[in-house]
Order: C-alpha cells, then structure tokens, then sequence
C-alpha cells in the first residue's frame, strides 16, 4: 500500500521504529501514521477489546486511538516507551466509552454468531478462545492477557500502563491464564 | 497446553477479529485538519491481465485473419515462473517458454535485475542467469542454500514440465554450494494473492508459508513471511511437510544454527540427565517469539520435559516439566491421599521445596496457595528470581514436585 516505504517487511517492529513514527507523525506524515497502524493495530484493538468488551465500541476506540496519536503526537516526549504512550491513550478513551455506556456490555452469543457469520477469518476456534477471554476471567485479567499475548508486553510494562504493582500483574495474569486453559482444555467447570 | 499456546490462540484470534479501519482514520484525521487528502485506492493488476489483452485481441482476430495468431501467441502469459532466495524475481512466460517480462518483487531483485535484460530469452536461460547472479552477489551460499521455484499456469501439464525442468537446472547449477531447491507448481488463489501483497512477498512465497501454516495452527503468517527461504525450508524439513505439487530436492542448509544434537545436548544438560536415561526424544525446529528455536521433548522417570532453545546461539527459551500422568489425575490417586491437613507437609515446607529445585538463591514475591485440583491437594508455589518466573506444583501430602515451569518475565 502507499505507506509500505516506511515499514519494510523486512523490518522487525521496535520501540525505536515507533518513535520514528510518532515523530513523523508530529510533522503530519500519513505515511508514518499508515505504518504505526499496521504495526499496531491488533494489538491496540485487543487491548480495547479487553475493557469495552463488545466489538462495536472496540472499533470506535482502534478508530479514535490513531486520530487522536495524528492530533497529538506532538505531545510525545522521546522517552523510549512509546507504546506504553499510546495504550495509555487506548486506556483512555476506553473507559470513556464504559462510562458512556455506564456498564460494559459483554458480547453476546448473538452477537458472536453474526460476527462468525460474516467474518470469514474468525474461525470456531477464535469464536471459544475470546468468549473465553472476554467472559470468563475478570475485566482486569482479560487486559492483563491480551497486552502480554498481542502486544507482547513485559509484566513490568504491563504495571506500568496498566498503574498496579507488579505482584499484583504477575497473579493476576497466573490467575487468569490458568483459567483460560483450562476452559481451552475442556475442563472449563473446574476453572469457576 | 503451555502459557505461549493460550497466547498464540488468543493473539491469533485478535488478528482475525481487528477490522480495517485505516481508511476512516486517515479521512476523519483531513477533516480535523480542515483540507482534503484523497486515499488513494490500490490498483491491482491482475496476474493474468496480459493473457486478459490476449484474449480481447483474439475477437479482433476472428476478424483481422490469421497472421494476427502468430503475434499473440507470442506475447501472451502462458505460465508464470516466480524464483525466491532472498530476491524474489517473476518472470511472465509465453507458450513458446519465451520470458515476456522479468518483474523485481523486492528492493533485493532490483539488483540482481540490474542491467539485465531477460526479454525474449528462453526461460531456462533466463533462469540460469539469475541464479548466476544470486550466486555472484552472495544470497545464495553455503550457510543460506534455498532456492524457491514456483510454477503457475493454467496449462496443468506445462507447469509440471516447467516444474521439472528448471528445477533439474537449477539443482545441477547449484551443485558446488550443496544447493537446495523446493518447488511448487500453483493455480491462482485470490485471497492468498492479497496476503501476499499485504506482507509484500511473492504469491509463491505465500503459498509456500500457506503450507507450513495449513499443518502448523500456532504459527501465525506475519511471521513466517519475514522468514528466508533456507529458513523455511529447514522448518518444512524438521517438520516434514508434505504438500501436493511440492518437492523438495537437497537439504536446507543449518549451519547458522547451532543443529539438532548441540540443541539435545543443551536441554540434557540443563535438566542433568544423560540421554541413555531418557526415552521418546523429539527435536523439531520451530519459530517463538521472533526468532527460531528447537523444540526439544523427551520424557525421563514418568516426566515429561520440553525446551525450547534459541536455534542461533543456543541459550534456553523455556523449559519445564510436567508429571506424565498429571492429565489423568482426575482418576483417584493410586495411594489415596488424606483431607487431613494437619498431615500436609506445609507451606513453608512447600516453599522450601520450590527454592531448592529452582537453585536460585534469591528470589521475590513468593507466594504459597494450597489447592484442590480434582479432589487432589496441592501446594502452587510462585516466585520470581533473575527476570525469570517460577512456577511449582508440590503434592501437599508428600512433597512430591508434580510440575514446574520456568518463563522469561
């Protein structure tokens, strides 16, 4: 696509990469905002996923995520955390949706019906892992998981954005991974 | 299923489930700035649009008479010939095996293009010199010897033909760096057409990941496509792939890897068993977290051990060990064991245990919880020591380790 002179595919994405990014997307470069979103955007999706719980919301804040990175990258400070930056900004304007809503809506079996439906790439198996992470283990543990497993966060990074003690992230995140294999095992009574 | 599963599942089905919304972004953001910045939409030519122009031209034929047959036989796509190293070079062919064009589908092909012209040059030949480029140029050597050849027409037989006789030639020229070749032989498939455009390889390459992918649920296609060609095929290789239409001819170089016996020996070591103690050894190669890695399994005194370690420089990934039977343990245990617990061994027993198996003399945030798994008690006992993160399961009666688990943090 246009942006691909940014990020070869060759290229591993990095910290270092992404702050090159945000720098040019200070100047308004769409390219740079093209390539960070590329980069990024599961995981920033998956990280809404976790605190709204419902996809609709979910792909309002992956939209409003990258508006708001091109208004206010800028802002950014060079400090070599640039992802804990922008999920800060998904964080946010996460739980400005929750209280917009005043509640979280959990995704419905009807809901994951339509979206098995018309979805050709979500596969049954998809359908059992994010039920799984999205509904059996609690709102905190569900982002805990998903910015360790998509956006390959370190548990410490993971403290950090997410403001809890790292004891607290490391249990949590046991906790909830003990869960989900459990449900993935097929002994999803035992988990409860 | 280990931790990195639960993740790959989940992280998979995230990357199914994002939708594409840059489009949106990109708008919303010009209309924030007040101008107009139009998306422009990616044309794709079609692979098969200069056989499209052919088959226009043939109407024209019926009426512009026979010696118009001559000249679009010679300019129409008869076949498509794509060779990956790391260069990826297509090559329209005619039906007289003529190249009609020679296409650079990465910045590294645009060298080995470099002042060739490959027009009209009968497609052995032009072959010949490619690899006689890639060669000179150093993408094909001792430590990195893949060469891909994929075949695509919708003439079945020519394909196989083609298949087969380039890649003879190709093998013989390869012979003084013990080259090795797979080819495939393709039929058109649009969406894997879009993959490959999306992560910017070859359609061949893709269909090659595509394969790996089809008998490998855990990886996911991002990665494999940053892959080389050598390190595909060592995977398809260790992994023994087969695929309809594909054939492998000469081993995948593995000398930048550290090899299957260094990897056995490094997980032997680290467990401190010699490997006449153990049974069911497996060492497959495959890709975790950015990097490539063997998979090493074997089972000793009932355990089942499995390491993953670093391909290139031989460190230990992960590593943990798992009671054999443990998956059976909602059977009743074979020696019953007591709900008494004044006659469990103890937290502080239990941590104590932990400490002294891990060897890791200082360690934080340990934790000690007895619990019930199927009408079975035991003790977890969690701690972390050098940026790593232990995980225990002792049997609170006997203090028997059941299982542990050692995980970057």
């Amino acid at each position: 696509m246009f942006f691909f002179g940014m990020a070869s595919g060759a290229e591993e994405w990095s910290d270092a990469l992404c702050e090159s990014c945000l720098g040019k997307i200070a100047a308004h470069d769409k390219n740079a905002l093209g390539a960070l979103y590329e980069n990024t955007k599961n995981a920033v999706y998956g990280f809404a996923l976790s605190i709204v719980r419902n996809t609709q919301d979910a792909e309002d804040v992956l939209q409003d995520t990258f508006v708001s990175i091109y208004a206010s990258a800028r802002n950014y400070k060079r400090m070599g955390k640039p992802m804990a930056w922008i999920f800060t900004i998904v964080r946010n304007l996460s739980l400005m949706k929750v209280r917009d809503r005043r509640k979280t809506s959990d995704v419905s079996e009807e809901e994951w019906r339509l979206l098995t439906a018309d979805e050709a790439p979500v596969t049954s198996e998809d359908r059992l892992v994010l039920t799984a992470a999205l509904g059996k283990i609690s709102p905190e543990e569900g982002q805990i998981v998903m910015l360790h497993a998509v956006a390959g966060f370190k548990h410490r990074e993971i403290a950090e954005v997410l403001e809890l003690p790292l004891s607290t992230v490391l249990s949590k995140y046991n906790r909830a991974v003990k869960k989900l294999k459990s449900v993935l095992e097929g002994t999803g009574a035992h988990a409860e | 299923m280990r931790n990195k599963e639960v993740e790959q599942k989940i992280k998979n089905a995230v990357e199914h489930l994002t939708p594409d919304v840059l489009d949106c972004i990109l708008s919303e953001c010009d209309e924030r700035r007040g101008n107009v910045y139009i998306v422009q939409p990616m044309k794709r030519k079609g692979r098969w649009m200069y056989a499209a122009c052919a088959l226009a031209a043939a109407f024209v034929l019926v009426f512009g008479g026979l010696s118009a047959f001559g000249w679009i036989s010679a300019h129409q796509v008869d076949a498509l010939v794509t060779l990956d190293v790391n260069p990826s070079v297509e090559l329209k062919v005619n039906k007289d095996d003529r190249v009609l064009a020679a296409d650079a589908k990465n910045e590294d092909a645009v060298k080995i293009l470099d002042n060739m012209d490959l027009k009209n040059t009968p497609i052995d030949v032009a072959i010949n010199a490619l690899i006689g480029s890639m060669l000179k140029h150093g993408y094909i050597q001792e430590n990195s010897n893949s060469v891909l050849l994929s075949v695509e027409s919708v003439n079945g037989a020519k394909s196989a033909v083609l298949q087969r006789n380039l890649t003879e030639s190709i093998s013989r020229q390869l012979n003084r760096v013990n080259g090795a070749v797979i080819s495939q032989n393709l039929t058109n498939d649009g969406e894997l057409q879009t993959l490959a455009e999306a992560h910017q390889i070859s359609y061949g390459k893709a269909a090659l990941v595509q394969k790996i992918l089809n008998e490998n649920s855990h990886l996911l296609f991002a990665d494999l496509a940053k892959l080389s060609i050598n390190e595909l095929n060592l995977l398809i290789g260790s992994k023994h792939i087969e695929a309809k239409g594909m054939e492998a001819q000469g081993s995948a170089s593995d000398t930048a890897f550290i090899g299957e016996e260094r990897a056995k020996q490094t997980a032997l070591e680290h467990a401190g068993i010699s490997e006449s103690e153990i049974e069911r050894l497996r060492i497959e190669l495959d890709y975790d977290d950015g990097a490539m890695v063997y998979d090493v399994e074997f089972y000793h005194n009932a355990q089942e051990y499995e390491y993953e370690i670093n391909a290139k420089n031989g460190t230990v990934v992960e590593h943990d060990r798992e009671n054999r039977d443990r998956d059976d343990r909602r059977e009743p245990p074979a020696a019953p064991q007591s709900h008494n617990k004044d006659d469990f061994i103890g937290e502080a027993r239990a941590a104590e245990i932990a400490e002294k198996h891990s060897g890791v003399p200082r360690h934080t945030g340990m934790k000690v919880e007895l619990d019930k798994e199927d009408g079975f008690y035991i003790y977890e006992v969690e701690f972390d020591a050098d940026g790593k993160e232990y995980e225990y399961e002792i049997n609170a009666a006997t203090g028997e380790i059941l299982s542990w688990e050692c995980e970057e943090m």
